[in-house]
């Protein structure tokens, strides 16, 4: 049985690269029955989504049209 | 938009683009970096840049690709100028010895228990995006570049690391640590918002 420290380390590791058979065995059967790292894993997902799914920002339109005059202006 | 390749491109073309197509190329950067300050510099340095080079600019591709490309540049540019960080083999001790005990199980403090906060159930709500951002603006401009990068599935996630000459070992400690941190100062939130709801 690893250990839970492992098992965030795995988390880590996937999202570099597949993890082999072994690893993902080890890892799905530590999640299965502790619940403190199966509830780190989906808080790590949800912020992972987050992270991933924030919506555009639109810039000031003062940033716009500062730089398109500044563009206009400056010898090339 | 059609360009072209026999007429002289200047001032006003690229003037033009800004209007197309700067609202895009802010979105994209500062969905990289987070910080509106930064993310309208590197922005600017793009426009800067495609006017001293738009002579060299045989619209091969759209200006927007050419944009895009210069942009991705200053966006590594901008995290290797970011201040330098050492990053030791042995730099996730401290906050292993934080979390986990010597056997590596979570210490009784440090166990992840179940958000029971409202905003936590959507990612998408905005409580929680604020949160995320405000979590993101605490990590040092590197792991945040790096975290946000790889998880956005981009090579220049790698690039970064080789131009900071961080070895992949490294790169893991960083990310590592970033996910960790990101979830310790996610919960320090929660617990704040409990302790003094509106
Ligand atoms: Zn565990």
């Amino acid at each position: 049985m690893i250990s839970c420290q492992h098992a965030t380390e795995l988390m880590t590791t996937r999202e570099l690269r597949p993890l082999t058979l072994f690893e993902m065995i080890s890892l799905r059967m530590h999640t299965a029955i502790c619940s403190a790292c199966s509830t780190f894993e989906k808080q790590i997902a949800s912020i992972k989504s987050a992270i991933m799914n924030e919506p555009d920002s639109v810039p000031g339109s003062e940033f716009i049209n500062a730089l398109e005059r500044a563009i206009k202006e400056r010898r090339l | 938009m059609e360009i072209d390749a026999t007429s002289e491109l200047g001032n006003e073309d690229v003037a033009s683009w800004v209007g197309l197509y700067g609202s895009e190329l802010y979105a994209y950067a500062y969905r990289r970096i987070r910080s509106v300050e930064n993310a309208e510099d590197v922005v600017q340095e793009t426009f800067f840049a495609a006017l001293k080079n738009v002579s060299s600019f045989r619209g091969e591709s759209t200006p927007r690709t050419w944009l895009y490309t210069i942009l991705r540049s200053k966006i590594i540019d901008f995290v290797r100028k970011a201040q330098r960080i050492e990053v030791s083999e042995h730099s996730s001790d401290d906050l292993d010895n934080l979390l986990f005990d010597d056997k590596g199980h979570w210490r009784s403090l440090a166990a992840p228990t179940s958000w029971q906060s409202p905003n936590t159930a959507d990612p998408t709500e905005s409580g929680f995006q604020d949160y995320i951002n405000s979590c993101l603006a605490k990590l040092k401009p590197i792991p945040r570049t790096l975290l946000i990068m790889t998880y956005l599935d981009e090579v220049p996630a790698e690039e970064i690391r080789k131009e900071h000459e961080i070895s992949a070992s490294n790169y893991w400690v960083l990310l590592h640590r970033a996910r960790h941190a990101m979830r310790l100062c996610i919960e320090r939130q929660l617990a704040k918002e409990k302790e003094s709801p509106l």
